[in-house]
């Protein structure tokens, strides 16, 4: 019965190897490195101009890499023309033909591998169905709104089988309730398809929520490539510690070393964390720890941890947000649930925060305050 | 969005009394050197000299001015034709990314749209006449031996005009591909097509409006043109304009020159209602 895509061979997996790519003296992406493995659903998660589109394009064939290679499987794709790669791309704004009806741009890109009407009427309505949109096949995209597009777009994208399917920012231009709504969506099909999608966004959470793994660039470098989790628990620098989920980052000085545990000295008292690279007492740090692993406890004499004082409780549905100043005027936030203890402490309360050792990162490199 | 849909943002922003009060020197202007003596003109044509049709019956029985007619369509046909073949690419060039290329093409289409067309009339009598700088250079290559006869041609009435059209062709297209997205064409590569497909499918049918309007504005404007084929034109070349500027300021039979006008006038209306036509419909393949 499943004939046609619902039954296809699976993705072929994507190798970027040291591939850069400058505009003057912009470096639009430098030095990628990069496997994806056949069938994954990897991010690329960046702020605006980290360079991810230009990844993209250059996947695609739109931009010739500067230096470096691109592996399809095992065929090298750095000089094949674009409408050779055989790798389907959906835009942005969905680059729909505004002139052709939806069953006229899904039959496209078979009519330019010549297969025939049968079977691509048959084709065509597959892809119609896994998108929902059977009753559409007669409008122009200017009669579908924004949502109804993205889906053609993407069954226009899946309609001839691609091995790999690049997706620059697909639900940017959706409202919030629709994105989540095709995130849940769009994995799922992801996973009956079992093609291999790259997919660029700048929304964290959209990341995590969809990806098998992720790659977070900045600046045009990769900075670190990791699965969802691994990313949440330990960025490796301070910038994806700050990019991904919310994060406290504060800034101190080691006072002492041992291995990768480590003491710093903080705004407010001593604190306790785990340095990825080995640090020296004397060394200025940050430390970053989670507002969910954040401990407060109402102020006593002699309790170990940072003292400061509450200023304002931040409701937020099922937890709760403090907001604790320490003496130095540096900010810290907390997360608790919203029917525990703390969350009734009222501003103004001294209250001291602590957090298991393990749980924080101590990154060097950084400026102590003054 | 398309150019209605920015002409509209400014819509309703000035109040019916002052807008009527600002065009009102310009109607009136027009009204006293343009709509009076042309609709007086017109109007001779029935009333003189007798109340009758009489005139049409003469323009349109006469096998000279139907000839005289039958060649300025023609012509301006052709005129379109060539300026179409020559100025796509022009148009396509100025539209590319990038900046030398666009630049360079763009001044060299809109420089010669600020030398009067008398000027470049006459400068293709300097290249093409009997002693012009073409038969010269044939000449004093050997390669001929008699000047070649391309002046007062139809020939050299359609290359002419074609040059001193060619940039009512190019702009309005150039518009056009400049408002297709580049996604567009990309999504046509990466969904397997090459140069040629994305031109036919997907270039193509987009800057179909520009070419509509460009075609109009070139015919029109080539029916009633009179300079060109007056100067690079012979008596066998005979064009409306022409015809109408003899029957004026030679024959002195100004009703009679009414009548050409009149029937000028109503082609020229008629083409540009039935090409808006044409137009309206493909507003509906007008791109986002
Ligand atoms: N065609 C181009 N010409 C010049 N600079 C460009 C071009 N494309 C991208 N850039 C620059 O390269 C950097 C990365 O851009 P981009 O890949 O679009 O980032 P992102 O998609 O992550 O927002 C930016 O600084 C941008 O200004
Ligand atoms: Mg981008």
């Amino acid at each position: 019965m499943n004939r046609g895509i619902a039954t296809r061979n699976s993705g072929l997996s994507v190798h970027i190897d040291g591939v850069s790519r400058r505009y003057g003296r912009v470096t639009a992406v430098a030095d990628v490195s990069l496997q994806v493995a056949a069938g994954e659903f990897l991010s690329l998660l960046g702020p605006s101009g980290s360079g991810k589109t230009t990844l993209l394009m250059m996947l695609a064939g739109f931009e010739q890499p500067d230096e470096g290679r691109l592996l399809v499987g095992d065929r090298d794709l750095t000089h094949v023309a674009p409408n050779k790669r055989g790798i389907a791309m959906v835009f942005q704004r969905y680059a729909l033909f505004p002139h052709m009806t939806v069953a006229e741009n899904i039959a496209f890109p078979l009519r330019t591998r010549g297969i025939g009407r049968a079977e691509r009427d048959e084709k065509i309505r597959n892809a119609l169905a896994m998108v929902k949109l059977d009753e559409y096949a007669a409008r122009k995209p200017a009669e579908l709104s924004g949502g109804q597009q993205q889906r053609v777009a993407l069954a226009r994208a899946i309609v001839f089988d691609p091995p790999v399917i690049l997706m620059d920012e697909p639900l940017g231009a959706l409202d919030k309730k629709l994105r989540q709504h095709m995130q849940v969506e769009l994995k799922q099909l992801q996973r009956r398809l079992g093609a291999t999608v790259i997919y660029v966004t700048h929304d964290q959470e959209e990341a995590l929520t969809m990806s098998d793994r992720v790659a977070v660039m900045n600046h045009g470098r990769l900075v670190q490539l990791g699965f969802p989790r691994e990313l949440y628990d330990r960025p490796a620098d301070p910038f994806v510690a700050d990019f991904i989920g919310d994060m406290n980052l504060l800034p101190g000085t080691i006072t002492a070393a041992s291995g990768s545990a480590c003491t710093i000295q903080l705004d407010g008292g001593l604190a306790f964390g785990i340095a990825p690279h080995p640090l020296v007492a004397g060394a200025a740090a940050r430390v970053a720890i989670r507002p969910e692993h954040v401990v407060l406890s109402p102020a006593r004499a002699g309790a170990p941890g940072l003292q400061g004082r509450l200023t304002q409780t931040v409701f937020n549905g099922g937890t709760t947000v403090i907001l604790v100043e320490l003496p130095g005027g540096t900010m810290l936030h907390a997360s608790v649930g919203t029917r525990s203890e703390q969350a009734a402490l009222q501003p103004g309360a001294p209250v001291v925060a602590s957090w298991a050792p393990d749980q924080a990162i101590v990154f060097s490199g950084f400026a102590p305050p003054a | 969005m398309t150019t209605t849909g920015r002409a509209t943002a400014f819509r309703g922003q000035l109040s019916l009394p002052l807008t009527l009060l600002l065009i009102a020197p310009l109607v009136a202007l027009l009204a006293w050197t343009f709509f009076l003596p042309i609709g007086r003109l017109l109007l001779t044509s029935v009333t003189e000299p007798t109340p009758s049709l009489d005139n049409y019956r003469r323009l349109l029985t006469e096998p000279l001015h139907l000839r005289v007619m039958l060649r300025t369509l023609l012509i301006a046909f052709g005129c379109t034709v060539s300026a179409l073949l020559l100025g796509y690419p022009v148009a396509a060039l100025m539209a590319r990314p990038g900046r030398f290329w666009p630049k360079l093409t763009a001044i060299c289409v809109l420089v010669p749209l600020w030398t009067s067309a008398l000027v470049r009339s006459y400068a293709w009598i300097a290249l093409i006449g009997r002693r012009g700088v073409i038969n010269t250079a044939l000449i004093d290559a050997g390669l001929i031996a008699q000047p070649l006869n391309m002046l007062y041609t139809s020939a050299a009435v359609l290359v002419g005009m074609t040059h001193i059209l060619l940039p009512f062709m190019v702009l309005p297209i150039f518009s056009a591909l400049l408002s297709l997205p580049a996604d567009l064409p990309r999504a046509a590569a990466n969904l397997g097509a090459g140069r040629v497909r994305t031109f036919l499918t997907i270039v193509l049918p987009l800057s179909l409006p520009g070419v509509f309007a460009g075609c109009l504005l070139v015919f029109v404007m080539a029916l009633g043109f009179y300079i060109t084929p007056a100067l690079l034109g012979g008596p066998r070349t005979l064009m409306i304009a022409t015809l109408i500027s003899q029957q004026a300021t030679e024959a002195l039979d100004w009703p009679f020159a009414g009548a050409i006008s009149t029937v000028l006038l109503l082609m020229s209306v008629g083409l540009t209602v039935a090409f808006r036509r044409v137009l309206r419909l493909d507003r509906v393949v007008a791109h986002d």
